[in-house]
């Protein structure tokens, strides 16, 4: 594992595990908001929201405040069209942070990406709500923090690198979509699919995660309009996949020991 | 046909599109073991019911299958839901004898449940689906064997899901059924991603 930081700093960056998610999110949106001014109220109630659900139910359950959501609320602000008003992105992002973290325990205690949740509900909800691509400046502004990511290892590289795969594969067969479409595909991949806490965990799992999410966000493109809605929908496909995906590739890995041992 | 399987796998999911089996999908899918083992056992029953439903429902039950014989106008089909629910409980019934005899240990986990996958809505909504569909002999094997694997998926993706929520931190009266019917729901989420791609 040549890609990755040494061991040490690792550990230490799981223990500053949503500071440097923000930090690395922190560009693009901060991009998207120069390109497109409006943005910025749909961040301010998205992060608002995200941080009201966690200060309740920290106050319910008397838990510490974890920040669950903000890695949410800063996707969201950077995936949202920019038509979505802000009674929608407040419903959007209170369901998505409610059912996706908090009830199972806030941030890292939950299975799907919270990102992709809160795009999925708002676009389930509001259907002329599809999310869009990032404006090209705010995917060159991400590459430092993708960067930053993979090499702390708060995101996968084999989910990013089988996603690479399934995207070529699927590409050959239907067709190329396109580099900005390939663009948003790799954005995707490192801040959605590759979610620390959204994806399995097993190697072999992540690689074969990363490639089915890619085929299908590909495959699925041109039935939902375009790439970004449909990056959406594969990964909430396989994070939901994910633990039996993980089981099934521990369970296989068990029968191959227990037939070389005895 | 492909088009067939994939929708019946993905796109018409019947636990998570049309949440149909729901009562079985939550209560056993504490253990992926078990979860395998009866989506096993829905394969089964789904893959040989419903052809056979079909097979009895068009040379029988049809309006007009009665033509052979003289009785062009007889038109049977509305005792198909007694009729399909009988050929599920014969078969269930042979499915459970052959499970206690070679599988004890899964029949004791399935518990009441294998005998209740009779009248699991979700054997009787495939055939039902098979006549409103209109599907012929082989449509309705390969719609069979589809449903039952596309449910058998569920309930493995949930029974996964389940064991790895066991880490979770939630309140505790969401613990069990509460989890369960909202990890239903985000499992559902993801499962619309193939509405938009059907046939």
């Amino acid at each position: 594992m040549t890609y990755a930081a040494p061991l040490a700093l690792r550990r230490h960056a799981a223990r500053f595990e949503l500071r440097l998610r923000l930090a690395a999110l922190l560009p693009p949106v901060a991009v998207r908001l120069a390109v497109e001014p409006g943005a910025a109220a749909a961040l301010l109630v998205a992060v608002t929201v995200a941080l009201g659900c966690d200060l309740v139910f920290a106050e319910l359950r008397r838990r510490p405040v974890r920040g669950s959501g903000l890695v949410a609320a800063l996707i969201l602000a950077l995936l949202a069209p920019a038509e979505a008003g802000l009674g929608e992105i407040t419903v959007a992002m209170a369901l998505a942070v409610v059912l996706g973290e908090l009830v199972f325990g806030g941030v890292g205690f939950g299975f799907v990406s919270t990102g992709a949740l809160a795009l999925g509900i708002l676009s389930l909800s509001f259907p002329h709500l599809a999310p869009v691509a990032p404006p090209p400046p705010a995917l060159w502004a991400a590459l430092p923090g993708a960067a930053l990511l993979l090499w702390c290892g708060l995101a996968a590289m084999p989910v990013v690198l089988g996603m690479g795969v399934g995207v070529a594969v699927a590409g050959a067969v239907a067709g190329w979509p396109g580099w900005p479409a390939a663009a948003v595909l790799a954005f995707g991949a490192v801040f959605l699919a590759a979610d620390p806490f959204g994806g399995p965990v097993t190697a072999l799992a992540r690689w074969l995660f990363g490639a089915a999410v890619g085929a299908l966000a590909l495959l699925l493109a041109p039935a939902q309009g375009a790439v970004a809605p449909a990056l959406v929908f594969a990964v909430l496909f396989g994070n939901v996949a994910a633990p039996l995906a993980d089981a099934a590739v521990l369970a296989v890995d068990d029968l191959r020991r227990g037939g070389r041992h005895g | 046909m492909s088009g067939i399987l994939f929708d019946a796998i993905f796109a018409d999911n019947l636990a998570l599109s049309f949440f149909l089996g729901i009562c079985t999908f939550l209560a056993v899918s504490q253990k992926l073991s078990t979860a395998v083992g009866l989506g096993l056992a829905l394969i089964a029953v789904q893959g040989v019911t419903v052809p056979l439903n079909a097979l009895i429902y068009h040379a029988l039950l049809a309006k007009g299958a009665w033509g052979w014989a003289g009785l062009p106008e007889v038109d049977l089909t509305h005792l198909r839901i007694i009729v399909f629910i009988g050929v599920i409980a014969a078969v269930v019934q042979v499915l459970e004898m052959a499970l206690d005899r070679f599988v004890p240990v899964l029949h004791r986990g399935l518990g009441i449940f294998l005998p209740l996958i009779t009248v699991n809505c979700a054997i009787l909504g495939g055939s039902l689906f098979m006549v409103e569909r209109r599907y012929d002999i082989a449509e309705a094997a390969i719609w069979g064997i589809g449903s039952g694997i596309g449910w058998a998926l569920a309930i493995a993706a949930l029974a996964a899901i389940r064991e790895r929520l066991r880490y979770a931190d939630m309140p505790e009266g969401l613990q069990g059924l509460g989890a369960a019917f909202i990890v239903t729901g985000l499992m559902s989420l993801g499962f619309t991603a193939f509405g938009g791609l059907a046939r």
